[in-house]
């Protein structure tokens, strides 16, 4: 579901899980996401709902609980330890962008 | 229903080529037909209103089942969200899901062109391309049955021709399926590689289908109902009751479907409905036909039947030889002869015993099929004029004869309608000699 290839997740898989430190449903999920990149991400209901799908088989978030159709849910340690090499790996790369001397 | 008017209309809908669908539906939106409803995967109801722009979305839910009959708990967050954002959720059949909106400025369902194709390859190969991988299977080992037992071309006939035909077919189009998948998937990742959107296929139109299924079931019955008539073989004239049944087993999927639909039946009992109760409406089907097929067999068919009747007694400690000469018919009756061999009476007459096998039928092109299989086989065959012949009966033993020439007298004996032998003498029996024969000499 990462991009296998390269280990690394899309904009849209990491702000999922940034946003999903604290316990959110998937509408919560999708204002926050357009909210913090000022609509720069656009995040549609059916990829949200694929990427949530995607992230609990692979327990990176689970659900918390359940109101009828709405069900909240929060990121687990393998996703926090995901989330935060994707972190390191970006800060790695806007630091090699600011020491290069091209 | 309720004072409004509707209309329905069927559209071949497919897992990629959902946009085909999408702009059909707007379309009609702008036609003044707002869909209403949609069953049986194809079939929409439309409710007559004003005409204005709509906008579809028709998307494959993930991790959807084509067995789905309705929103599962789960799939209702997924309509959920998609209200959230402004779609209007109109009905789902399987794991494609409807909506509609008359918003323009709306966030589109499926963002990520990747995950819609990821999607999209996963509900093309659980619903049609694991399918067509046990049809391939199963044709390939099949056909392999057929060849390494059937191939002797003594046995071939009408009938193994059309089971080797039809399992070709079968893997024809199965694998077809099997190479356009993998080609739309090889061009959809060239696709989304370069940054593009994932690449529809084009299809037919529904009724393009149907018309080309119609007309392939009409024109292989009437080939086969043809070879039946030639060469007399009656599994020939079953392909058309087979084609029937394809097509009642289609009508009662389609049925089952829009059954389960409209009863909220879950996933499980859907699937089970499909794979178990069509099988048994098919062997059901299978079974009538046999009885039928069974109970109207007539032990004598003389009309483009053909009869075949083994019909000598042995006569031991003769020598046997074989004759290859051309042969002739005679109305609806052959008479071949596969073995001659010569023995003597009591009275030095020479009697010519033979091994007989009897063709019949009032079918010109069955005698002609005949008369090639009796050539095939190396045997004598004679003409018999039993219209011309005396006949002398007595205690169920029949005895014609007939003049051939001027030294050749024919003998043909029947018992109970199956003969006996037939004799050839250089000279005409008398009573005594007759009676000889019938008691069994």
């Amino acid at each position: 579901m990462a991009r296998e290839k390269y280990k690394t997740l899309t904009e849209q898989m990491f702000y999922i899980l940034i946003c999903l430190k604290k316990e959110r449903c998937g509408i919560e999920i999708m204002e926050w996401v357009s909210d913090v990149t000022n609509k720069r991400v656009t995040l549609g209901p059916g990829t949200l709902y694929a990427l949530i799908g995607d992230f609990v088989k692979q327990e990176m978030i689970k659900e918390t609980s359940a109101e009828g159709r709405r069900r909240n849910y929060i990121i687990t340690d393998k996703g926090l330890e995901m989330l935060n090499s994707e972190y390191e790996r970006l800060r790695r790369l806007v630091v090699d962008y600011e020491k290069a001397d091209v | 229903m309720d004072g409004k008017k509707y209309v329905k209309k069927s559209f071949n809908v497919n897992w990629n080529s959902l946009s085909l669908v999408k702009d059909w539906l707007e379309e009609m939106a702008l036609k003044g037909y707002k869909l209403v409803e949609v069953t049986g995967g194809n079939r929409f109801l439309f409710e007559e209103t004003m005409p204005r722009k709509i906008n579809y979305a028709v998307e494959v839910l993930p991790n959807g089942s084509v067995f789905d009959t309705h929103p599962s708990q789960k799939s209702e967050e997924y309509i959920d969200f998609c209200e959230n954002v402004g779609w209007n959720y109109v009905d789902c059949t399987g794991n494609i899901y409807y909506f509609c909106t008359e918003s323009e400025d709306i966030v589109p369902i499926e963002t990520d062109e990747n995950l819609k194709f990821q999607t999209v390859k996963k509900a093309i190969f659980r619903g049609k391309i694991i399918p067509s991988i046990i049809c391939v299977i199963i044709a390939l080992f099949s056909l392999i049955i057929n060849f390494t037992l059937n191939l002797n071309p003594m046995l071939l006939s009408p009938i193994m021709f059309e089971t080797i035909f039809i399992w070709i077919l079968v893997l024809g189009l199965h694998l077809y399926n099997l190479i356009r998948y993998y080609l739309w998937v090889k061009k959809a990742k060239n696709v989304l590689r370069a940054g593009g959107k994932m690449p529809e296929e084009k299809k037919f139109s529904y009724w393009v289908y149907v018309v080309m299924v119609v007309v392939f079931a009409v024109v292989h019955s009437a080939i086969s109902v043809v070879l039946s008539v030639k060469y007399g073989d009656i599994v020939g004239y079953i392909v058309p009751v087979i084609w029937i049944i394809m097509f009642v087993i289609l009508f009662f999927s389609r049925w089952m479907t829009m059954f389960a639909e409209k009863n909220k039946i879950g996933r499980n009992g859907h699937l089970i409905l499909q794979l178990v109760a069509l099988p048994a409406i098919c062997v059901m089907l299978i079974l009538v036909v046999t009885i039928v097929i069974i109970a109207t067999d007539k032990e004598e068919r003389s009309d483009t039947i053909i009869k075949k009747e083994d019909v000598s007694i042995f006569y031991p400690g003769t020598d046997i030889s074989d004759y290859s000469v051309d042969c002739s018919s005679f109305g609806d009756f052959i008479l071949a002869m596969d073995r001659i061999f010569i023995t003597s009476n009591k009275d030095d007459l020479d009697i010519y015993n033979c091994n007989m096998v009897i063709y019949r039928s009032k079918n010109k092109y069955v005698i002609n099929s005949l008369l090639r299989e009796v050539n095939k086989f190396r045997v004598y065959s004679i003409y018999f004029d039993i219209d011309g012949a005396t006949k002398y009966e007595e205690n169920e033993i029949v005895i014609y004869e007939a003049q051939t020439n001027e030294n050749n007298y024919e003998y043909l004996i029947y018992d109970e309608d199956t003969i006996l032998c037939l004799y050839t003498f250089n000279e005409k029996l008398n009573q005594e000699q007759l009676a000889y024969f019938r008691e069994g000499g």
